[in-house]
Formats: structure tokens, C-alpha cells, sequence
């Protein structure tokens, strides 16, 4: 057997068990969550997930406002912690440290270049029929010129135009939020009070205890308290000391 | 007015599935509504899939003509590699993911997931599509192909979900929790059924006793034949 049969036959078998991890989970939430159906609940899941992916890019490109009482909101409340660099608490001295220089600089590129293919992508949904176009200003032009790729192959040729643009970094991002206004997500205050939670050390609401804090980096991780949900992936593109 | 409600609770886990499940919980624990996370936006479009000759013959095509001779990788000159032979661009998931991510939400990118997905291709075969070509064009190696379908495959169905389209998750399941659904609906209709009947049904106290069931005469001898049944107070008087 070849590489590329092996290779693909990998992929069927882990696509085949995501998607019965999901499925699965959608029943499992089920099971306490009475009264609702499932397809709701798995919508639920699938839009929570693509916030968690993303760090809510997903739903800034879908047009999505994440004011304050909305359940973006919410959800990207938990971002807005790290700006302020306490998040990760007396538990983790050294990520604290962290928090306050890089990622005070750099946590929310990523939710900016989001929100700067938003509203030229909610207009694409709109092309359905199905969603109807929201007034917003129009987004300024990419900054990066086109980048084709594997969309063009055969094998995806159903998503052949893939990746003509990429909107390029931080101050397009910015200006975009700018211009397009809106309540800013994962903003807060300096002086605003964070309530108990977010000041816990890390490990307290670690779910499972496969999870080992001192390789968090290393390690595709997904939830609000991830520090990739957290910071982005400015994050990890910190300089590293060399070891001698 | 917005109301006051708790922050999350920060949740890290090993897999998207898991993590999205342990938010929605915590959201509808901290008062949310299903409603404010996933709103009703009327009935969706189905993602059907359709029989098509053309991409059957293209594929007969494909099928027919034939694969690499064993070991021919090895005859190619190592001064020119393949893109997959070099190393990755991303060996970080994490920015790998990003670059990815970045590569859907764009409009184009988006317009042709949503018709793919109306038409019925799977959630689980556009990623595989999407991350095995990244692969093969040396964007990333098989490890983070690999750790990238599940996000992959949340992100492409979060677009699906906005466009309002019932998809395929793997293979054909277009009605996977609607069965579910409908299960619970049948039972509690059928409660609210029986329930009915019950409510509705003559009450035992009015149901009057039909004396010509028996003869006259059967029912004086069993009158007289049964033992008398007395009251405690009659027995304590005799």
C-alpha cells in the first residue's frame, strides 16, 4: 500500500469517528438538556463550535454583533480576560506575566481579520436567499494580492475559487472594525472588576486531566479557557529563548 | 434591556465536540435561551444528493487510469522534490488552523461550500478534500491534516448552518436527529392521545350497572348464598 492510500484511508477513519463524536455529543447534551430538540441542540453545537475554532471570527464574518447580553457576547467575554492579563491567575505565574505584554499587544488580530471579511462573506450567504443583506459599510480592499492554491485541483474542484484574496493583517483588520463600527467584542475596560472565575487558577476548570498545563502550548487544545481561544494565533508566534 | 448573567466558565478539552457541548450547557446554565444561540430561521434547504451520470462517468474515467507502479516515488530526482516531500509550511495546528480558517471565511471559499453542501456532499468529505489538498500542495503534513478535520469540519457546518441548509455530516445522515426528533414527538403525542381519552372518558361512578345481564333468579341465590358482610360497627353491636 502506498503512502497516499494509506494516508487517505487515515483520514476516512478519523472523519467517520468525528462524525460520530458529534453525533454522539449532540445525544449526550440531549439527555440533560429536556425539551428541545436535537436538530436544535446540534445547531447549537455546530455554531458554538465554529466560535471556538475560530475565536469568533466565524460569526464576525457571518455578521454577527457580539454586544453585550448577546450570547457572542458572552462567549467572547471570556477573551476579553486575557487583555488584562489575569486570566491564567495565581496557578500559572509565568503565563500571567505573559498575558500582560504580548498579549495585551496582540490578542485579537485574528477576531479583527474576521470581522474585515465579514461583511463582504455575509453577503455570499445572502446569495441563498435565505439570509437577507445586512446594511453594512463596505469592507476596504485586501491589502495582499490573490494567493490560488489547492482549489484549483481536481479534487476540490467544487471549491475551485477558493483563496483569491487574503486580507492581510492587523491595521486592515483594525481600520475595518473602525469603519464598520459596532460594539466592541472582547474589549474591557481597565478598570473593570473580573468576576471570581476568570482569576481561579487554569486547572480548576480543566475538564479532563489528560490535559497537562505545563505543555498548553504544544497542544491543540478547545474551549473558552484555551489559551489558542484566548489570544489567537499571535500567541504562539512569540520569540522563544534558544537553549544553549 | 440586556440582562445580567454570569461570565463562562473557561473550558478547555481535547476536542472540539466536547468543548462545544461543555459551552452550550454552561450558556443555558447561565440563562440563555436555545433560542439566542441557535435562533429558528425557518425551513432549511436539503442538502440531497442527487444521482449525476456525468460526475459517474468522470469518475469511471479516473478510476480507469491506473495508479503509480509500485516504487516509481523513488525514481524521481531528490533535487526536486515534491511539495509533500519538503518540509511542511505549518507544523503548528494552531496556525495551520488559521490559515485555513481564514481560507473558508472568504466569500468565494464560502459561496462554493454552501453550494456544495445544497447539493449533498458531506461535511466530512469537503474537509478531507480541503485539508488532503493542503497537504499535497506541502502546506501542512499528514499529522496536522489529521488534527485539523474536526475543527475543519465545525467550521464548514457553522456555514452551513447559517446558509440554512440541511447537510450530510458523513455520507448520507441528512436526517439523523430528525428521526430522534420525531420518536420524542410520536411518544408525546401519543400521551397526549391517551391522556385525552382518559380525560374525556366517562367517569366509572356514572357507568350504570346492567341487571339484565344475569337472570333474576341466579342473582336472589347468590343474594342469599353470599355470606353477609357486616360493618365493624354492626359486629360489635352483635
Amino acid at each position: 500500500m502506498g503512502l497516499f492510500s494509506k494516508i487517505g484511508k487515515a483520514l476516512k477513519k478519523v472523519v467517520k469517528k468525528v462524525g460520530k463524536g458529534i453525533k454522539k455529543v449532540v445525544k449526550k447534551v440531549g439527555k440533560v438538556v429536556k425539551k428541545v430538540t436535537k436538530s436544535k441542540l446540534f445547531k447549537a453545537i455546530a455554531t458554538i463550535g465554529a466560535i471556538v475554532v475560530t475565536g469568533g471570527a466565524a460569526l464576525s464574518a457571518f455578521g454577527a454583533t457580539g454586544g453585550a447580553g448577546t450570547f457572542t457576547g458572552w462567549m467572547m467575554s471570556k477573551s476579553a480576560a486575557i487583555t488584562g492579563g489575569t486570566l491564567f491567575g495565581q496557578g500559572a505565574q509565568g503565563l500571567a506575566g505573559f498575558g500582560n505584554t504580548v498579549t495585551q499587544l496582540m490578542s485579537k488580530p485574528f477576531e479583527y481579520v474576521g470581522s474585515a471579511i465579514g461583511s463582504g462573506a455575509r453577503a455570499v450567504t445572502d446569495f441563498t436567499g435565505i439570509t437577507t443583506p445586512a446594511p453594512t459599510t463596505p469592507a476596504p480592499a485586501s491589502t495582499t494580492a490573490a494567493k490560488s492554491s489547492f482549489w484549483d485541483t481536481k479534487a476540490g474542484k467544487f471549491v475551485s475559487t477558493v483563496g483569491t484574496q487574503v486580507v492581510g493583517g492587523v491595521a486592515t483588520g483594525y481600520a475595518t472594525q473602525e469603519l464598520l463600527g459596532g460594539d466592541p467584542t472582547g474589549e474591557m475596560a481597565g478598570l473593570a472588576v473580573e468576576g471570581r472565575s476568570p482569576l481561579d487558577p487554569l486547572a480548576v476548570y480543566a475538564p479532563t486531566t489528560t490535559i497537562s498545563l505545563n505543555d498548553v502550548y504544544g497542544q491543540l487544545g478547545y474551549g473558552t479557557g484555551d489559551p489558542g481561544f484566548q489570544a489567537s494565533a499571535e500567541l504562539f508566534r512569540q520569540e522563544t529563548l534558544g537553549v544553549a | 434591556m440586556a440582562k445580567d448573567r454570569r461570565p463562562p466558565k473557561p473550558i478547555i478539552s481535547k476536542n472540539v465536540s466536547d468543548a462545544s457541548a461543555d459551552i452550550l450547557l454552561d450558556a443555558l446554565d447561565a440563562g440563555f435561551d436555545i433560542e439566542e444561540i441557535a435562533p429558528e430561521r425557518g425551513p432549511k434547504v436539503r442538502g440531497e444528493r442527487k444521482f449525476n451520470q456525468e460526475s459517474l462517468d468522470e469518475l469511471v474515467d479516473m478510476s480507469g487510469t491506473g495508479a503509480a507502479i509500485p516504487g516509481q516515488s523513488l525514481t524521481n530526482n531528490p533535487d526536486t522534490p515534491y511539495a509533500w516531500e519538503k518540509p511542511a509550511t505549518f507544523s503548528n495546528p494552531r496556525e495551520a488552523l488559521n490559515e485555513i480558517t481564514k481560507l473558508l471565511l472568504e466569500p468565494e471559499a464560502m459561496k462554493n461550500i454552501v453550494r456544495a453542501l445544497a447539493n449533498g456532499a458531506s461535511v466530512g468529505d469537503l474537509a478531507s478534500a480541503v485539508l488532503y489538498a493542503k497537504f499535497f500542495e506541502g502546506e501542512i503534513n499528514p499529522d496536522v491534516m489529521l488534527l485539523l478535520i474536526e475543527p475543519t469540519m465545525y467550521l464548514m457546518m457553522a456555514i452551513g448552518e447559517e446558509a440554512n441548509i440541511k447537510y450530510n455530516i458523513d455520507n448520507d445522515d441528512l436526517d439523523e436527529f430528525d428521526e430522534d426528533d420525531e420518536d420524542v414527538q410520536n411518544k408525546i403525542n401519543e400521551f397526549k392521545t391517551v391522556f385525552e381519552q382518559i380525560k374525556n372518558s366517562p367517569s366509572v361512578k356514572n357507568v350504570s350497572m346492567d341487571n339484565n345481564i344475569l337472570p333474576q333468579e341466579i342473582m336472589e341465590q347468590v343474594k342469599e348464598k353470599s355470606p353477609q358482610l357486616k360493618s365493624l360497627l354492626d359486629k360489635g353491636a352483635a
